[in-house]
């Protein structure tokens, strides 16, 4: 399978703090990978960071697109591979219009020719029923799924191989939470393209994504394949967080703030099973069944008892009380 | 569908706004004056009629004549085409001037906005008189003179408020995400950012003609301005100061003139401002 996008020990940092610790990934043509983590894990971070469009940044590590490092590229290949290699798709639909120009007009800018044929195609494409009404229409004239789907739109306008969807369905309700996710589907069976999904919707992640990372204080924590087999504490207890529809289960949280350790693990502050290794030193990454995690606890022999306890402890009366206190 | 919704809009709130209106009612008649109303004048601005001179008005002199008998009346028709040429230009080099300074200096951001803004602040200080009285030494008076010296003070304001709105809009999310479809920074500004203040950036302009018609027949009435016989509103109220005693309709009507052009412009700004400001929070 050909790499689209390939990162390899990329650190960033912003104003000389530093946002993003030795991420490495790669992801493969026709797939989605997710990356979900908490608000401020650097999830955002690292989809501008992919794309340059960081101001005052300064980056370490390589970034593949084309088995060329976008890094060292210099304006005018930038801007080319901007234009035909990829595209991204910001968190509030809104906002990521423009407010004075009509949606049709918009498209055409991406387009880059004046085809009025084939942006009504690619809005209907996108699920947009009244397309020729919607083309001479403004942004704040549409409703947010339409933006959505406008947004998305613009987005598939230039056939892109890697397509960056940040929070693609933040604000939209199930139905057309459900219809964006077949749109997915759809783009990527059509265009070939990997989709790189950028989200704290778990559920949704769960429904479009082939592999998924774990993001936590800027670093990668786990790369797994099956979400519901994940293996590192923090994905568990995250995963345990989601609510379900069926009032049987309480709510659930994870203890502490986000605070994130330097030294050693990042989650290691907040983590039940945490030892005094965790502290002091970075766990490097282990191999479990469909997953790579980064936690020591896996260097040790009985490391699924361990964990059994933490799915018990999670699970747990005792646990889920701490909450419903405070 | 396809009118412009952010012109109705706007044209909406604005005639919400009395004041405004009437503001706008007042300018209409008084261009309407400045153009055609020479027409039925039969007398020209210059015409001098030493028979006739410092006659008080009536139905063959409107505003009656001046030192030299020429017609008041006549003389501030042409005075306001002066007045308003020279508030327009100098507001529209305001805007030529003022736009490229402050959307370059928001864009590129960073030293070379230090520098061009610090530039601003040292243009500032500088004594707006001084740089009139100095032009006018070395171009000699004119009307180019002054024009040149109303926009050479004039576009710091509008390089300010340009920066100021560029700021907040050059990192909203559609800039980005135009950058991302490979947009260059040409584009960006001329096709994204400039069209999404043009409010502001209007508003400020009808605020700038006012200022500037007033400093105009102000520079004028000191003997910087025009010369003779082209007549200024200003110019006339010099002319006619010295005869206040015994001919005061000679600087009331000038005068009157003045300031009804600029409560109509103020009040056209301020509608304008109001206006357009209310679709933007």
């Amino acid at each position: 399978m050909k790499k689209i996008l390939d990162v390899k020990n990329l650190s960033v940092a912003l104003q000389n703090k530093q946002i993003l610790k030795n991420i490495n990934f790669c992801l493969y043509e026709k797939k989605t990978l997710a990356i979900i983590g908490e608000s401020g894990c650097g999830k955002t971070t690292l989809a501008l960071a992919i794309v340059k469009l960081l101001s005052n940044a300064t980056y370490e590590g390589e970034i593949f697109l084309e088995n060329e490092d976008f890094l060292k590229q210099d304006k005018v290949k930038t801007q080319t591979i901007y234009k035909n290699y990829l595209s991204i798709i910001f968190q509030d639909p809104l906002a990521s219009l423009n407010p004075i120009m009509k949606i049709g007009k918009q498209i055409i800018e991406a387009l880059k020719i004046q085809d009025e044929a084939k942006v009504l195609t690619l809005l209907s494409a996108v699920g947009i029923e009244n397309a020729k009404q919607c083309y001479h229409q403004y942004p704040h004239e549409i409703s947010g799924g339409m933006r959505q789907r406008v947004v998305i739109a613009i987005a598939l306008a230039k056939n892109p191989k890697l397509i960056i969807a940040d929070e693609p369905t933040a604000s939209i309700d199930p139905i057309r939470k459900t219809k964006i996710i077949e749109l997915f589907k759809e783009i990527q069976k059509q265009y070939a393209s990997g989709i790189l999904l950028i989200t704290h919707d778990i559920e949704l992640a769960n429904n479009l994504a082939d592999n998924f990372i774990v993001m936590y204080g800027g670093t990668i924590i786990e790369k797994t394949q099956n979400l519901y087999s994940a293996k590192h504490p923090y994905t568990i207890l995250l995963l345990n967080c989601v609510p379900s529809i069926k009032k049987e289960k309480k709510l659930a949280n994870i203890s502490g703030l986000s605070s994130f350790c330097e030294n050693g693990c990042a989650f290691a502050d907040r983590c039940p099973l945490a030892i005094s290794l965790c502290k002091t030193k970075k766990p490097p990454f282990f191999k479990v069944e469909h997953s790579e995690v980064a936690c020591w606890l896996y260097n040790m022999p009985n490391a699924t008892q361990n964990l059994q306890k933490l799915l018990d402890y999670a699970q747990s009366k005792e646990y889920n009380e701490i909450f419903s206190k405070n | 569908m396809t009118t412009n919704l952010y012109l109705k809009y706007t044209w909406q709130q604005f005639k919400k706004n009395k004041a405004a209106l009437y503001g706008l009612i007042l300018l209409g008649i008084i261009l309407l004056l400045a153009a055609f109303g020479s027409c039925f004048s039969p007398y020209t601005y210059c015409g001098i009629d030493m028979d006739n001179k410092n006659l008080p008005p009536s139905f063959l002199h409107l505003f009656g004549t001046d030192e030299l008998g020429r017609d008041v009346f006549t003389r501030c028709l042409f005075g306001i085409r002066i007045s308003l040429f020279v508030g327009i230009m100098a507001a529209l080099l305001d805007l030529l001037i003022g736009v490229v300074w402050g959307s370059i200096a928001a864009f590129f951001g960073g030293i070379l906005d230090e520098v061009m803004m610090r530039l601003c602040d040292t243009f500032y200080a500088i004594p707006h008189l001084l740089i009139v009285i100095m032009l006018m030494i070395v171009m000699g008076p004119g009307l180019l003179t002054i024009i040149t010296a109303l926009a050479l003070s004039g576009w710091i304001n509008m390089a300010r408020i340009v920066r100021g709105q560029i700021l907040q809009i050059k990192n909203m999310e559609f800039i980005k995400a135009s950058l991302a479809l490979g947009a260059s920074k040409k584009r960006i500004i001329f096709k994204h950012l400039l069209p999404n203040i043009s409010g502001p950036i209007i508003a400020t302009m009808t605020l700038t003609i006012p200022s500037a018609i007033f400093a105009e027949a102000f520079l004028s009435f000191l003997g910087l301005g025009v010369q003779a016989p082209i007549a200024s509103l200003g110019v006339m109220v010099n002319d006619a100061l010295c005869a206040l005693r015994y001919y005061p309709w000679r600087l009331f009507f000038p005068a009157g003139i003045i300031i009804m052009l600029m409560l109509a412009f103020n009040l056209i700004g301020d509608g304008l401002h109001k206006a357009m400001d209310v679709k933007q929070t």
